[in-house]
């Protein structure tokens, strides 16, 4: 209102100030002194209850952003409409597609043919699309009034966490951001097998270390750590390759167990002892010695295979942003950020592993063959994503017998110890010819073949064939949950283990049909579903009630899960 | 920074405004006796009513034979029709070619040939209307380009007047200083011309 006041005043002032400023000075103090008095004009209007309602009280429009999908929610009073075929989404003058949209009412008016209306209520989908949009409307007063179009400018955020970080907070908040992610994810599965390695890479020294030099070796571990994780993501996200794809061919995972091989067989010792001097010195230079920090910076390296796999939320965010935005810098960024940030613990690791592990006499060469063994059992672990359960649990049996078999008869804690690891070592064994494939319940097998018990979730769980049969369940209607899995995926057996067998989630999902994708093997058509549905890789699931999707990513806690399902249900 | 940017635009475009009689488009007097608008009725008449419309409106269209009425009944009444397009640019073409038509001294006949067609109108449906009505289509589009300056001129300072007297949308009346939104039927279109009449 002040602005308009000061343009008619402007307007009224300028074409007179030559001839009769006197006149333009007064005009001016007139409009003032109207505008002092709330007259804008010298018509009158009838009463507000005579008049129609302003568009913006007639018609409720708003606007939610969905994914890349733009969701227009329009409240009508009653006896207003809005015109169907004028409403429309717009990017650069391109007019945006619409995906879902409240079915219209025929108007029917014998001198104006039909239109497409909507009374009440109405909503629609628009999309895919980011960026600058432009929103139009137009409807009318049933009395016998047209409104002008209505519109509104919107920016649709790039999909997901990246941007919308971004927009908040700028680039710096986007770092810190993901540090803070990894900060809260470096205690998970995911993180934790790195911490014998970076214990046994201070340990196994054998001339004294500082805590510096410890701290300093754990430093060059991370960095490594984060830079390859980062450089993986990026590639991934590039070349529009599926993580898992290139995290779980055998050659990767075969040469990180031939790593880890060689840096058990390091830490037995064999390269000093047994093996001829030609030999050991050239393993040496590929296996550098412990306590080295070129040995450091190669198994930081590598370790990013290990948590490369671990689906999280940050991580499918910054590799969906690199993905769409192209925006390389800030993408790699997030990602070293978030590597940097798992690797927090591990510093504390080098820092003061250094002065609590010992260094000289009997009780090292413990810790490093125990480093040893435990380097078999990471490579072991590794081996799972590629080879068959039964398989793993044969190495798991052979792993234990020989730690059994090199312990008994050293002292009677070894004895014990010993013992304690031939009886897991056999038990495995056992497991591995009856079929097992948990490693923690090698003997299932038996007691499911005695008492059928109720199906457990991967039963009730029906694997999803392709894209159409995907839809056309989602098609019933039905609120339906698809999860996403893998054999290799750990998050997603402690999912299995402590989210799905609980009896409260099995009653909350009771009427939900659930479908599983497994990708523990990748082929094309899993992977265009993975794509189609923006999934990243397991442990994901997909919440689909009524229209909407929401999903869960990562290590899926038993809250996250009834959180999600309670939210799931008050919206039915 | 967006609303700072446009308020220059709107400064710049009230500083740069044609100097003279244009000055302030609020002004009753350019409400009622805009210069470049047409008016249908008695020229002199001791009343002016003006109405704001789009020829895809269906109020408007409905409401017009109302209007067309009143004023055969009324011999004293001068009509001004105010072309306020609101419905996108098959509306905005459709004013200028019915104003283009004024040039050629055909602009009664244009108006009511658009204002009686049925509902939503293509590009097409307006050149047949005003065809079937006698208008020759490509006349009245080189009179509105010959004249387009002063016509586009009037338009903007038609939607300045509608949305300045704070009119939500058409059909929208003015008489005496009083407005009327929305459509108006026979007796309240009556009243309101006796009101101003009356000098209310």
């Amino acid at each position: 209102m002040y602005l308009k006041t000061v343009l008619r005043w402007i307007s009224c002032l300028r074409p007179m100030k030559h001839r009769h400023s006197l006149l333009a000075i007064l005009c001016g103090l007139l409009l003032l002194a109207g505008a002092a008095f709330g007259q804008e004009s010298a018509f009158e209007r009838l009463s507000p209850k005579a008049q129609p309602l302003s568009p913006e009280a007639a018609f409720d429009v708003r606007t939610e952003q969905q994914g890349k999908n733009l969701v227009v929610t329009m409240d009508i009073e009653k006896g207003y409409y809005l015109y169907s075929d004028r409403l429309s989404l717009t990017s650069d003058g391109t007019p945006v597609a619409r995906l879902d949209a409240t079915r219209t009412q025929t108007k029917q008016d014998p001198n104006f043919g039909q239109v497409e209306i909507w009374h009440d209520h109405a909503r629609v989908v628009f999309g895919p699309v980011t960026g600058q949009v432009r929103l139009v409307w137009q409807g009318c007063e049933e009395a016998g009034l047209c409104y002008p179009p209505q519109s509104r400018n919107l920016t649709i955020d790039a999909d997901g966490l990246v941007a919308s970080l971004a927009q908040a907070g700028g680039r710096v908040w986007v770092i810190l951001a993901f540090f803070g992610f990894g900060l809260a994810l470096s205690l998970t599965p995911c993180v934790l097998p790195m911490v014998p390695i970076v214990a046994g890479m201070i340990g196994a020294q054998t001339s004294k270390t500082s805590p510096a030099r410890g701290f300093g070796l754990a430093a060059i571990y991370v960095l490594a750590m984060a830079l390859a994780f980062s450089l993986i993501g990026a590639v991934a996200a590039i070349s529009g390759a599926n993580l898992q794809i290139i995290l779980q061919t055998p050659w990767a995972v075969g040469t990180m167990v031939a790593l880890f091989v060689l840096l058990a067989l390091s830490s037995f010792g064999v390269f000093e002892l047994s093996l001829p001097q030609q030999i050991t010195a050239r393993i040496g230079k590929i296996a550098p010695k412990p306590g080295h920090p070129a040995r450091a910076a190669l198994l930081g390296f590598s370790s990013a295979l290990i948590i490369g796999p671990c689906v999280t939320a940050p991580l499918a965010g910054a590799l969906v942003y690199i993905a769409q935005s192209g925006d390389l810098v800030l993408g790699l960024a997030a990602l070293f950020a978030l590597g940097l940030g798992q690797g927090m613990p591990l510093l504390a690791v080098g820092l003061f592993g250094a002065t609590i592990l010992p260094r000289m006499g009997p009780w090292a060469i413990v810790v490093n063959r125990s480093m040893g063994v435990l380097f078999l059992a990471l490579a072991i672990w590794l081996c799972a994503r590629i080879l068959s359960a039964p398989m793993i649990l044969a190495l798991w049996s052979a792993l234990f017998v020989g730690l059994g078999g090199a312990m008994l008869g050293r002292a009677r804690l070894g004895n014990a110890l010993g013992a304690i690891a031939l009886v897991i070592g056999c038990t495995q064994a056992v497991g591995a010819a009856l079929g097992a494939d948990d490693p923690l319940r090698p003997l299932e097998p038996l007691r499911a073949s005695r008492t059928p018990e109720q199906p457990s979730h991967k039963e009730a769980f029906r694997p999803v064939a392709s894209l159409a049969d995907y839809h056309s369940a989602l098609a019933t209607g039905q609120p339906t949950l698809l999860y996403v899995t893998a054999d290799w995926c750990t998050s997603c057996r402690s999912i299995d283990r402590h989210v799905l067998s609980d009896p409260l989630i099995k009653d909350a999902l009771k009427d939900w049909q659930t479908l599983m994708l497994d990708v523990s093997q990748i082929n094309p058509e899993r992977q265009t579903m993975m794509d189609a549905l923006g999934v990243v890789g397991p442990p994901t699931m997909i919440f689909t009630q009524g229209g909407q999707n929401e999903r869960l990513l990562g290590e899926i806690s038993l809250r996250d899960m009834q959180a999600q399902l309670k939210t799931a249900h008050a919206s039915q | 920074m967006i609303a700072r940017r446009n308020f220059l635009i709107i400064a710049s475009a009230a500083l740069a405004a044609p100097s003279g009689s244009y000055a302030d488009p609020l002004a009753p007097d350019m409400v009622f006796h805009d210069p470049d608008a047409p008016a249908l009725g008695h020229p002199q008449g001791d009343v002016t009513l003006v109405e704001f419309f789009d020829y895809q409106c269906p109020y408007c269209k409905r409401n017009h034979p109302v209007v067309e009425e009143v004023m055969a009944q009324d011999p004293g009444l001068r009509l001004v029709m105010k072309d306020w397009p609101v419905f996108g640019p098959v509306s905005r073409r459709a004013s200028q070619l019915v104003l283009g038509a004024h040039e050629g001294g055909g602009y009664e006949t244009a108006l009511n040939a658009l204002m009686a067609t049925q509902a939503r109108l293509s590009n097409q449906q307006v050149d047949k209307a005003l065809k079937d009505a006698g208008i020759q289509v490509g006349a009245a589009e080189r009179n509105y380009e010959n004249a387009s300056k002063k016509i586009d001129a009037l338009l903007v300072r038609n939607d300045t007047q509608a949305t300045g007297l704070g009119f939500f949308g058409t059909p929208g009346f003015v008489a005496g200083r009083t407005l009327y939104p929305g459509a108006l039927d026979r007796k309240a279109l009556m009243a309101a011309i006796q009101s101003a009449r009356s000098g209310r």
